[in-house]
């Protein structure tokens, strides 16, 4: 059996417990997300969050809002039938 | 549009009881003897009176019969336990019947509470699929009061959903069914087709790592195999996205009527978006290794597209608003409906009838014919007619009243706590292929990165570690087990490129400033006032239908895709899915002797509708005495009813360690 990546024993009786032995795989294990608040107004808050991406996911989004405003523009100088 | 309800449509485009037409069911409703006949090809000696299956077989031949009980399988988070009598020198299943054994009893659990708790208890009637309760409860409640919510509270919710789905649905496909295609469980049952795929190579390993079929059945053994311990990593992953956007998982806590109440900081975004990259890769990997293992199992195993097969009736509710166009109006629903980035509708043999959610909503009905309650049409309908006008069956959720009566057990009579839900009086199934099924055919979603083509639909996955691709996935020529699992495989994709549309508009309103997740919302606390939510589950189709009376529920009604799937026969005499899906199954599986026999294509069928709970398999010998107990991990809860209380994982290993 082979559950090294994961913080459980089998006990005598074939019981799953969490290990005590594996602390910090345990830690890893059990740790959930945590999300501090930040005091950033929403405009802040969206230049914050593309500083922090990935460069080619900050490409995508930049190419993805641009290519929503560049769909706008194009409806809109569309000439209408009237 | 409905071939079977006594409606049709008025001139002012409203639904309206044909003249002279009834919707009560009884023994001399006029679909019942060609509906019937339909089922057993005219041969009208074949059925009982009752139409709840095939005749008992001559005496003769029941030596070469075997009961087989599955006790318990599932509701969404109770039991389901499944009967079927299996000719083993045929190969055959002639009769199969699939019985809920627990009372959920939320709806009188709710009656004459304040509707805000409908959201939190409603919540626990699965423990997988805690978000999708809540949130189609808040949304039953925002039609009713009515609120809206703000377009960024309705991305938080499509964005925590998907999310939710993605572990949802890697949870089923690699530690669910994943382990009925394992080695250690091929070893067992078909020892030959797993020799061949150790030397069948797989098309698309350098896609998804595995060299050979072979090695993806290795990969899924269960706690050791390195693809149900990476799939079990991912769900972590992907509960971690739904708690950032939900506040937790399961059962959130910031869902409320208006949106949700979850503070959305630049780390939620951004913790958001590092998963995210990896699931763009893991969608990509998982949809070609179930491509794989599946043509496999096809192509090298004669019969396997007969395994858990199902007439081409599929019903969804779509899910994934479209903010700009909700507005939790029932009246506006078939709008904002088909404004989803999963389209709502119902197929019936393989062709979509609807995209419509009024149409969808006012063709239910719910049966207890053969369920442990009594019919509650002795009284008048509190509803005649829809919000939008149209008429309603007495059968239909906002008209039932739950009414429990446990009453023995008799596959001829009453065998269930299920209810059997029909649409315009089909047995439908559900589940993840059915919505990519529907969205499909309908070519309803506008987005750049689901595209649907009308029979098939397109994902186009960023580039993360592998480059980006696109994904096809095609409509399939027939319903069966092998489709559902693919079909759960690619719906993948589709969650994580909702999560990625949710996260690129999430900046762009940021971007203007616009931040709100919930609306203010206030109860009336006089009147008569009725909210639906349509939802989907992780398996599928969802409603919740309320109603309101001076402030308190008066009724709430829950309808789950396992409702649907799991349904016992209608009053009509069809079988509910699992059931068909079962008597369609061919006996595959290698084995010597009756005691070697081990249903694994029952179960294959049966596991293929992502009946999520623990389940016992007891297989009964023709004498009845020999049993053979096995516990099998079934769950999304993490529970098991066990033999002596033991873990389901632990069960699972003394089984394979058995082997």
């Amino acid at each position: 059996m082979c559950l090294d990546k994961f913080p459980v024993e089998f006990d005598a009786e074939g019981n799953a417990r969490l290990s005590d032995s594996v602390e910090a795989e345990g830690t890893d294990f059990l740790e959930d997300v945590t999300v501090p608040e930040d005091e950033l107004t929403p405009e802040e808050r969206f230049g914050a969050i593309v500083e922090e991406l990935p460069d080619r996911a900050v490409q995508r989004v930049h190419t993805a809002g641009a290519t929503e405003a560049g769909e706008t523009e194009t409806d809109e100088s569309t000439p209408q039938t009237p | 549009m409905f071939e079977n309800l006594p409606i049709t449509r008025a001139d002012d485009g409203s639904y309206r009881t044909v003249d002279g037409e009834t919707f009560r069911v009884d023994e001399t409703h006029r679909s019942t003897a060609d509906r019937v006949a339909d089922m057993t090809g005219g041969d009208d000696a074949a059925v009982h009176p009752d139409g709840a299956g095939l005749r008992e077989s001559d005496q003769e031949s029941d030596e070469q019969l075997h009961d087989i009980d599955i006790d318990p399988v599932t509701r969404v988070a109770g039991s389901l336990a499944f009967h079927a009598n299996v000719d083993l020198e045929e190969r055959t299943v002639r009769e199969a019947h699939a019985q809920a054994t627990l009372f959920r009893g939320y709806e009188i659990i709710l009656e004459g509470r304040d509707p805000r708790d409908a959201i939190d208890l409603s919540s626990r009637a699965c423990g997988v699929c805690g978000a999708v309760h809540s949130i189609c409860s808040s949304m039953a409640l925002e039609m009713a009061l009515p609120v809206e919510p703000p377009p960024m509270g309705v991305w938080a919710r499509n964005m925590g959903q998907a999310a939710a789905f993605l572990y949802d649905n890697s949870l089923h496909l690699h530690l669910l069914a994943g382990p009925d295609y394992s080695a250690a469980m091929m070893a067992d049952t078909n020892p030959d087709l797993l020799a061949t795929a150790r030397e069948t190579a797989a098309p698309h390993a350098d896609i998804h790592g595995y060299e050979t079929v072979g090695e993806i059945m290795e990969g899924l053994n269960p706690l050791e195999g390195d693809l149900y311990l990476s799939a079990l990593e991912k769900t972590r992953d992907a509960r971690q996205m739904a708690s950032l956007m939900l506040g937790k998982y399961p059962h959130p806590s910031t869902i409320a009527p208006g949106g949700v109440t979850t503070t959305l900081s630049r780390s939620s975004f951004t913790q958001f978006y590092t998963r995210l990259d990896d699931m763009f890769d893991w969608a990509k990997q998982v949809a070609y290794l179930w491509d794989d293992l599946m043509d496999f199992m096809l192509d090298e195993q004669p019969g396997f597209e007969h395994v858990g097969e199902h007439p081409k009736n599929m019903i969804g509710t779509g899910v994934y608003d479209d903010p700009d166009v909700y507005n939790a109006r029932y009246e506006d629903a078939d709008e904002w409906g088909n404004a989803r980035l999963a389209t709502p509708g119902v197929i019936v043999d393989g062709e979509l009838v609807t995209t419509n959610l009024t149409e969808i909503d006012i063709g239910m009905e719910e049966f207890v014919d053969h369920a442990y309650y009594e019919d509650w049409t002795d009284e008048a309908v509190p509803f005649e007619t829809s919000p939008a006008g149209d008429q309603l069956s007495p059968y239909h959720p906002w008209n039932k009243e739950t009414r429990p009566k446990p009453d023995g057990k008799s596959w001829r009579e009453r065998y269930t706590w299920g209810t059997a839900p029909r649409w315009d009086r089909h047995t439908m199934e559900c589940c993840p292929h059915a919505r990519l099924w529907i969205t499909a055919l309908a070519e309803e979603v506008d987005n750049p990165f689901i595209r649907p083509t009308g029979d098939g639909i397109e994902f186009d996955l960023p580039e993360a570690d592998l480059d980006e691709m696109t994904l096809r996935w095609d409509v399939p020529d027939r319903l069966n087990a092998a489709e559902r699992l693919r079909g759960k495989a690619y719906a993948l994709a589709h969650h994580a490129l909702v999560c990625y549309t949710g996260f690129i508009e999430s900046l762009e309103l940021l971007k203007r400033g616009e931040d709100a997740v919930h609306t203010e919302f206030s109860i009336p606390k006089r009147g008569t006032h009725r909210g639906v939510g349509f939802w989907e589950a992780g398996r599928g189709f969802l409603t919740h239908h309320l109603t309101l009376e001076d402030g308190l529920i008066d009724n709430y009604q829950i309808v789950t895709p396992s409702t649907w799937n799991s349904s016992p026969t209608g009053p009509f005499g069809q079988s509910g899915p699992f059931e068909v899906g079962a008597m369609n199954t061919p006996i595959l599986e290698d084995f010597d002797s009756e005691e070697d026999f081990s249903a694994i294509d029952i179960l294959r069928g049966v596991r293929s509708f992502d009946p999520c709970m623990p389940c016992t398999v007891h297989m009964y010998t023709a004498g009845g005495d020999d049993v053979i107990s096995e516990n099998v991990t079934m769950t999304t809860c993490g529970c098991s009813t066990g033999s002596d209380d033991k873990p389901a994982e632990v069960t699972l290993r003394e089984m394979l360690a058995d082997d």
